[in-house]
């Protein structure tokens, strides 16, 4: 390899860098087929052997396997000082534990043998508002952790999730899943919505009135049915694209439904005058609280003829944040100063005006 | 302390205080990072679940003596290398029981990774050279690269698992990406 940016090339894969020379390296990627072509294949690599090794992982079903000979077990009385179970000469510790625990073991796996013990009641981390989050396949992960096939997971409305999919989300009351996503993401959820936070992902939406609530930096989507392709984050703005179905978008500077098939780029609002860097100066770092919108900027609505994720953006690390993201106020109907940015807005009342549109009556100034 | 070592630390709590179920939850959120601990370094599948299942048993039963201030992932991880250990220590003829993993990479599959055939049979083409080039790594850097590309962590997550310095992780990651780069090369090349 002549460039010598290999190692810079990988940091910037496993999304070790920071936003500045993030946004540099991509810079340089754009012009150097050299390193292109060595993250491009370092992706694909990586991407398989994860496939199948969580494939493999998963079918290993260990969590089950140790809880179905847990109840053999007892915990032990905590060991003197400078005994423990991960340290000295392990060879030799808990001999007199492991023999008679052993035993045990035996003769209870005989039993089991005869009479197989339920797996325990499905275990959440939280008792929460009903909304849970199940996997469809191996690569499912909530916040970094698979995601057991046979265990839905509660999720706590407002939790920033970093959700890798295929997952299926379902809200209180609904009898089946309504959401089901591709990809990966961060995102909150409250009953009946989805307020996005970075990442690549396609939603499926099952037919749901009221419909399904995205929100956005400011703007809000209602899909009552459909697939939608959404990539981007607060600082790269977000491309989204309606497969099919139907699904309607207001944003600061109005209203319409969109139109399948064709990609719409909403772009991330341009940082107010005082936090422009001067020539020279590194770009603002995204802070770790919820920024300040003194006036909220009408977010531009632009027609793109690219496909949502760009070319570049197609070799880019998965968005995991290293660093705290803003959470992104949705500006469109309540005053940012009264919006607590740790709670996901509600599924809204379906207003439906006379033309049909949940909005309402708004004029229809959406364009592709 | 972080939110991810208090939670763990509360359940630990509860586990001790009677709520053995919720070792399930520890067990859940862990196995993969065990799994990718010990499969570059048991060349059994077989092996790599007994040890895994051990390793959280053993936890458990060594549970009112853990650390709360210590992080319980490294925890788990120590205890997994110290089976490691006996396990080599015990059987001197190590190799004999270092059956590879050669039956699994020819019969494994198909992998129910996504839906197109022909794409199923590139991605596991693709992941027995991958998988068969790290195997053949140092013992020091396959296991950062694999808990980097099976779970996603940072290198700072991986140091803190590891217990080693960030910059010997990264050093290490690099290497072994080197590493593979150059077999695949002469592979090309042959």
């Amino acid at each position: 390899m002549t460039c010598n940016r290999e190692e810079t090339a990988y940091a910037f894969l496993d999304g070790e860098l920071g936003p500045r020379e993030a946004a540099e390296f991509a810079q340089h990627l754009a012009g150097c087929s050299e390193c292109k072509i060595l993250v491009h294949e370092t992706q694909e690599r990586e991407r398989s052997l994860r496939a199948v090794l969580t494939h493999l992982a998963s079918s290993c079903q260990i969590a089950g396997k140790v809880m179905r000979r847990l109840p053999a077990e007892k915990i032990l009385p905590a060991p003197h000082a400078g005994r423990s179970a991960d340290g000295g000469t392990s060879i030799l510790f808990g001999w007199r534990y492991l023999v008679p625990s052993g035993l045990t073991i035996v003769v209870l796996a005989w039993l089991l043998s005869q009479s197989p013990a339920p797996l325990p009641a499905p275990l959440h981390h939280q008792a929460v508002e009903g909304i849970t989050l199940s996997a469809l396949g191996p690569e499912a992960r909530l916040d970094g952790v698979i995601l057991p096939a046979d265990r839905p997971q509660s999720i706590l409305p407002g939790k920033l999730l970093q959700v890798v999919g295929p997952v299926a989300i379902q809200f209180p009351g609904a009898r089946e899943p309504g959401l089901t996503l591709h990809g990966q993401a961060q995102f909150t959820l409250a009953p009946g919505a989805l307020q996005w936070q970075s990442g690549a992902a396609t939603l499926e939406v099952a037919p749901r009135r009221p419909p399904l609530t995205i929100t956005w930096n400011g703007h809000r989507l209602l899909l009552g049915e459909g697939t939608l392709s959404i990539a981007g984050s607060p600082a790269e703005g977000m491309q989204i694209l309606l497969k099919r179905g139907r699904g309607w978008l207001r944003g600061p500077q109005g209203a319409g439904e969109l139109s399948p098939g064709k990609p719409l780029t909403l772009s991330a609002p341009p940082p107010s005058t005082s936090s422009v860097p001067a020539p020279g100066e590194p770009p603002p770092e995204p802070s770790s609280g919820p920024p300040t919108i003194e006036s909220p900027t009408p977010a531009r609505l632009m027609t793109s003829g690219q496909p949502a994720a760009l070319a570049t953006d197609a070799l880019r690390p998965g968005n995991r944040p290293r660093t705290a993201t803003p959470t992104i106020l949705l500006a469109t109907d309540t005053p940012a100063s009264d919006t607590n940015p740790d709670q996901v807005e509600p599924n809204p009342p379906a207003v439906t005006g006379p033309s049909g549109h949940p909005f309402g009556d708004d004029p229809v100034v959406l364009s592709h | 302390m972080s939110d991810e070592s208090r939670q763990d630390g509360d359940l630990i709590t509860r586990i001790l205080a009677g709520e053995s179920n919720l070792f399930g939850v520890l067990v859940g959120k862990y196995e993969r990072l065990v799994f990718s601990y010990l499969l570059p370094q048991v060349r059994n599948l077989q092996e790599v679940e007994d040890l895994a299942q051990e390793t959280f048993l053993r936890a458990y039963r060594h549970l009112a003596g853990f650390d709360t201030s210590r992080k319980f992932s490294a925890w788990l991880l120590a205890i997994a290398r110290n089976l490691l250990v006996d396990r080599f220590r015990k059987n001197s003829q190590a190799a004999a029981s270092q059956e590879s993993y050669q039956e699994m990479l020819a019969t494994q599959g198909p992998f129910p990774v996504l839906g197109d055939p022909q794409r199923q049979v590139e991605i596991q083409e693709e992941f027995r050279r991958t998988f068969r080039n790290i195997l053949s790594l140092p013992e020091d850097y396959k296991v950062p690269l694999m808990m980097r590309i099976m779970q996603d962590l940072s290198y700072e997550e991986i140091a803190e698992n590891l217990e080693l310095p960030l910059q010997t992780v990264k050093n290490r990651i690099f290497k072994a990406r080197q590493m593979l780069r150059a077999k695949r090369k002469a592979e090309h090349d042959l």
